[in-house]
């Protein structure tokens, strides 16, 4: 039953390896991650800001179990191994899984001139425009169901 | 700041940056989720420090896009809230 159940354990990972795997995720607080290298050409040096967004998931689980001997249905064959190993029969199983995702989005321009230190932000009218017809469109369903609602009322 | 073991928002500077006379310091924040199945780092530039000639002045990083997305997701709730509770007025009359 022990060397069973320290097979079981030896065939899944740690938690520690999973925190490790963790750990690793903290190397994008670093505000490296966020500037870039700045550029300079000419009088002007210009450092791209960029936000920086990572998560990551991981999951895993088993199980195991012993049964005793004397079961209906069993062979031959499997009743001679249970009688070796001492009357009992053991099974396990577990599995695992992980998950992540980065994304990165420019926020600014900071140009460093003659003049002084500029900030430039960056606006993405894509998103901005993606989001408000999104927006608009989920108000829009939302409002001709409350209206068909009082209607029905 | 901390929120027990699993929330934490920290400020930190990066390497000074030296140029046209001047030091430019960059700023982030990071937040992070932590738990024992998983994790969230978000990380984003908050200001630039400039040192020019022993005065330090902050100059701050808008993000434009962020601010625009929140405002059209706040005025989407605000809106459908009042809706809601405007309906759910007029069927209490109703009745």
């Amino acid at each position: 039953m022990a060397d069973h159940i320290e097979l079981i354990v030896e065939k899944f990972p740690s938690q520690q390896e999973a925190n490790a795997l963790l750990a690793r995720l903290y190397d994008v607080v670093e505000p490296d991650m966020v500037y870039g290298e700045p550029v300079t050409q000419g009088e002007y040096t210009v450092i791209t800001a960029r936000e920086v967004t990572m998560a990551l998931g991981v999951g895993y689980g088993g199980g195991g179990g012993v049964s005793p001997s004397g079961q209906n249905g069993e062979t031959a064959e499997s009743m001679e191994k249970e009688e070796e190993s001492g009357g009992q029969s053991a099974g396990y199983g577990g599995g695992g899984g992980g998950g992540g995702t980065a994304t990165g989005r420019p926020v600014a321009v900071i140009e460093i001139g003659p003049s002084g230190v500029r900030v430039e932000p960056i606006v993405d009218p894509t998103k901005i425009a993606v989001a408000m017809f999104t927006t608009l469109g989920t108000m829009g369903v939302m409002l001709l169901k409350m209206v068909r609602q009082a209607r029905a009322i | 700041m901390q929120l027990g073991n699993i929330l934490s928002w920290e400020t930190r500077e990066g390497p000074a940056i030296n140029a046209h006379g001047r030091t430019v310091t960059p700023v982030a924040q990071a937040l992070h989720l932590h738990t024992p199945f998983g994790g969230l780092v978000w990380n984003r530039p908050v200001a630039v420090l400039v040192d020019e000639g022993g005065m330090v002045t902050r100059q701050p990083i808008v993000d434009v896009t962020r601010i625009a997305l929140w405002a059209m997701a706040g005025g989407a709730a605000l809106a459908l809230m009042i809706t809601g509770l405007l309906g759910r007025g007029s069927r209490a009359t109703g009745e």
